[in-house]
């Protein structure tokens, strides 16, 4: 009787933790995604839809495919653990890094150009240099998260019965690439 | 390939190469999106609405398909 309670907890932990802590992130999203909408609408409330001629239109399309790649590979990642292949995990979460970082190189470069084009003191650099920034704040966490998850996975933790930890960086590291789809054509395209 | 290599490297399942072919087909739309938006836009003066349709189907691919929103709301595999 005694053994009972702990072992009806443990039943009740497996059975809810995985859609308490799916619920938990995506209520995170949610959160997540008001900020990024509230900086979006003070872009269009402060300068409309126009936009400056000296954009780097051809830097700005590159890192969109490149973040568009890291998605295809942190999707290939999580698919590689929960079939507990290590190595393909171990490799696309390797990929997934890379092209994160390139991502952070393309924005640097970009704000270097942006800063000699529209200060940020102007209506349409405060939003410029906000939004981006923001974002790319979000893309440093995500390269952090991944590298923890790359770490201890190679170490051996995570499996196809155990790799919440990975579905939720990979999930976040989604929701990054799901910002910026709308952010870049609201500051470079509209 | 010895044994060791082969404990390594297993082999894909079934089910993880179609969930491999699916996330390259729709990488490769998202590409493909991403490129037309960039034409509409280089191409048309004011073409926010050409590019809403654009950036809703981008939006919405991501969301179904890598992040597995349905599952959100009971249905799909994750």
């Amino acid at each position: 009787m005694a053994l009972a309670a702990p072992a009806a907890h443990a039943r009740a932990e497996a059975t809810y933790r995985p859609q308490a802590n799916r619920l938990g992130l995506w209520l995170f999203f949610l959160s997540e995604t008001f900020l990024f909408s509230a900086m979006i609408s003070a872009r269009f409330v402060t300068s409309g839809t126009d936009t400056p001629e000296h954009l780097n239109q051809p830097l700005a399309l590159g890192i969109t495919i490149v973040l568009l790649l890291s998605s295809i590979s942190a999707y290939l990642s999580e698919n590689a653990i929960a079939h507990d292949d290590r190595a393909g995990f171990i490799r696309y979460t390797r990929i997934t890094i890379f092209l994160g970082l390139v991502f952070t190189a393309g924005v640097v470069l970009e704000w270097q150009e942006a800063l000699a084009d529209f200060p940020a003191g102007t209506i349409y650099g405060s939003a410029f240099f906000a939004l981006i920034g923001l974002h790319a704040f979000h893309v440093v966490t995500g390269i952090m998260a991944l590298g923890v998850v790359l770490n201890l996975g190679g170490k051996g933790h995570y499996g196809s019965e155990d790799y919440w930890p990975v579905e939720g960086t990979v999930k976040y590291w989604h929701l990054v690439d799901l910002m910026w789809v709308v952010i870049y054509p609201s500051l470079y395209l509209f | 390939m010895d044994t060791d290599e082969q404990l390594e490297r297993p082999v894909p399942s079934s089910t993880q190469q179609e969930k491999v072919r699916l996330g390259l087909i729709v990488a490769a739309a998202l590409a493909v999106l991403t490129l037309i938006e960039y034409v509409i836009a280089v191409g048309i003066d004011d073409p926010l609405i050409w590019l809403l349709p654009f950036v809703i189907a981008k939006f919405a691919l991501i969301l179904e398909y890598f992040m597995h929103f349905s599952a959100v709301l009971g249905k799909g595999d994750h």
